[in-house]
């Protein structure tokens, strides 16, 4: 088969790309374990007040794993609880939600943070908040009426 | 001119362009994955 030169440039480019983006995409998968939000965890939906971690929402200073800091999450028809969550800044957080109700959205803004919560499952996201600020939590997951009034907020403040 | 000269000329319009695009996208993607990574 004969291929003209041009062709085996741009072929040799559009490869080349190939490869460097599926490198990039392991190395941050598999060392630097950046993977999409996890909702292996089940519960039970009309009983989400009363299991933990659920029963204690708010943000949680814990020892002994991988992360300083548990917030913790209940969304439903048209609210987060709680409204307000303060974690100081370079502290790594493991966010867990879930929601009552119907499909809601967690999405911080100006981060990578954005997870959909089911009915029934857990939502977990690990991160490092390495930035200063006051961080709108939005629901990006259509949920009735009062779903453009859904939101919270993430204060990322100076260590106390 | 031969045949393969004539040959390449008409080609390198196409060669720049699709180079062009190529480069585009993937300066595109750069920056996409800066932001991403620039955030927590």
């Amino acid at each position: 088969m004969h291929l003209h030169k041009y062709e085996k440039y741009w072929l040799t480019f559009g490869v080349g790309s190939l490869i460097v983006f599926l490198l990039i995409t392991g190395i941050m998968a598999f060392h630097n374990g950046s993977h999409p939000p996890s909702a292996k965890k089940t519960i039970n939906y009309e009983k989400v007040d009363e299991l933990a971690p659920f029963n204690n929402p708010g943000v949680h200073r814990v020892s002994g794993k991988d992360w300083d800091y548990e917030v913790v999450v209940i969304a439903s028809a048209f609210a987060y609880i709680k409204p307000v969550l303060e974690v100081p800044v370079g502290a790594k957080v493991k966010f867990i939600a879930t929601t009552k109700d119907v499909v809601h959205g967690f999405e911080i803004a100006k981060t990578n943070i954005n997870m959909m919560l089911e009915p029934g499952y857990v939502s977990e996201f690990v991160t490092t908040v390495n930035k200063k600020g006051d961080y709108l939590i939005v629901c990006n997951e259509y949920c009735g009426v009062g779903h453009a009034q859904m939101h919270s907020m993430l204060k990322v403040v100076d260590k106390k | 001119m031969t045949k393969k000269d004539e040959t390449n000329e008409k080609l390198k319009g196409t060669f720049y362009l699709s180079m062009t695009l190529g480069v585009f996208i993937v300066i595109v993607w750069g920056i996409c994955f800066g932001i991403f990574m620039g955030r927590f």
